[in-house]
């Protein structure tokens, strides 16, 4: 329940983070994305069972910062967590390299919906360029990230599924 | 007589100190008295250093933890004025922000303003948005043209009770009709997933030059006319295309950008019933 519970407070905090600072730092056009991180990281730790619901508040978080169209964010966080939730059956301990592995299919998934989004429902974008300058560095800064993401989120996890383990 | 033999001694006592103090005013027992009065001084010093040396070995650790708190409380205050000139040389900034944003407001008395600062940008790298701190409740409404001292920032393309999101002219979805300053050349400026605008649908019959000014034209209703939105870096004139275009350089640095002014009294016209 305290892993539901604790979901939208930290998602609000994170996106906040989001918009004022990772918003702001850029590698070409690219930028982070640190509540895809945050659910990858939280996903992937064996004691957390609610995933889900940092995946919606995830979402709803996006949602309202970001200009994509409502479903988008839906999709794209969605499908990731499925992705975990399909590891999670294959893998009984979840190692730092597979936060990498998901990060780039994460980023990857993200980027890839994004820009099917917008070229169908805004303006043809051109899609070299839209790999060079935003898919390509937006995934090296999702990388940079995921390893201070991972062993925060990861003791975070454990802190508070633990409690549930007691109960 | 007899009284000389009695006291022979004390005479001879007498004149002889009389000869060392005659001898002593005339300059000549001063080397033996430095002689004598040098190990007497070292000895002094000797003991005055290490007297002082026990009596610092007792009272220094007394200093020590006064200078510490006093060095601490030194340390803080410190601390505290360097906020000070943080949040001072802060406010200055804003200062110089909020007086050009004032004087570009005054040089435009026609149209009513409402000020708001920058609190994000959009999370997404396809969309170039940001984030402005007021809402409904401050007068703001969807489709109103956000402004800069230096130029046209876009228009408000979201709006809640305290915040609204804005749409900035280099978003790839941004659309605005415009001109050439000095030239009667319209076009329109483009946004682009990188960032970049540029001014298209030119005429091939006009030409037009780097370093031209390029400002709204106020066609379409959407943005009021007049606003500078660029000046242009490189032209693009094929001659097998209908229209020439060019890279512009926008006024305004949007990466920086930390006030607005949303211009309140414009209200946009809705052409598209008028569309065929």
């Amino acid at each position: 329940m305290l892993e539901v519970l604790s979901a939208f407070p930290v998602m609000v905090i994170a996106g906040i983070f989001q918009a004022t600072v990772f918003s702001r730092i850029h590698i070409l056009n690219g930028s982070a994305d640190l509540i895809l991180l945050i659910i990858i990281a939280w996903s992937l730790n064996p004691n957390t069972s609610f995933s889900w619901s940092w995946a919606v508040s995830g979402a709803i978080i996006m949602t309202y910062l970001s200009a994509i169209p409502f479903y988008g964010y839906f999709l794209i966080y969605g499908i990731v967590w499925l992705f975990i939730l399909f590891l999670k059956t294959f893998f009984w301990q979840m190692p730092l390299i597979l936060m990498l592995l998901v990060t780039i299919f994460g980023s990857l998934i993200s980027a890839g919906i994004s820009y099917g989004i917008l070229n169908f429902s805004v303006n043809t974008i051109d899609f070299n360029l839209a790999l060079t300058q935003i898919i390509i560095p937006s995934l090296t800064l999702n990388l940079l990230l995921a390893i201070p993401v991972y062993g925060l989120l990861n003791d975070l996890a454990s802190a508070i599924c633990r409690r549930k383990d007691v109960e | 007589m007899n009284m000389l033999r009695n006291n022979w001694r004390r005479i001879v006592l007498f004149l002889i100190a009389i000869g060392m103090v005659m001898l002593a005013l005339s300059g000549y027992l001063t080397s033996t008295m430095e002689s004598l009065i040098d190990p007497v001084i070292q000895l002094q010093t000797w003991v005055s250093e290490r007297v002082q040396i026990i009596y610092e070995f007792f009272t220094i650790p007394r200093d020590v933890v006064s200078l510490r708190s006093e060095n601490q409380s030194l340390q803080n205050q410190v601390s505290l004025l360097q906020t000070q000139i943080i949040q001072l040389e802060q406010d200055l900034r804003e200062a110089d922000i909020l007086y050009s944003l004032l004087g570009f407001a005054r040089g435009r008395p026609e149209e009513t303003y409402i000020a708001a600062k920058v609190i994000g940008r959009d999370p997404s790298p396809f969309l170039q948005y940001i984030l402005i701190d007021k809402g409904s409740d401050d007068g703001i409404a969807y489709n109103m043209p956000v402004v800069t001292e230096k130029g046209l920032v876009g228009r408000v393309d979201a709006v809640t009770a305290s915040a609204a999101r804005v749409q900035l002219i280099t978003d790839n979805a941004a659309l605005v009709n415009s001109k050439i300053v000095g030239e009667d050349i319209d076009g329109v400026v483009r946004g682009s997933v990188t960032s970049d605008i540029t001014i298209e649908m030119v005429s091939q019959e006009y030409t037009i030059e780097p370093g031209q000014t390029v400002q709204t034209s106020g066609l379409g209703g959407n943005y009021p006319a007049d606003i500078t939105i660029g000046t242009i870096l490189n032209v693009n004139k094929l001659e097998n295309e209908l229209f020439q275009s060019a890279s512009l350089q926008p006024s305004e640095d949007f990466m920086n950008l930390t006030a607005v002014l949303v211009v309140a009294n414009f209200r946009p016209s809705n052409i598209a019933p008028l569309m065929p």
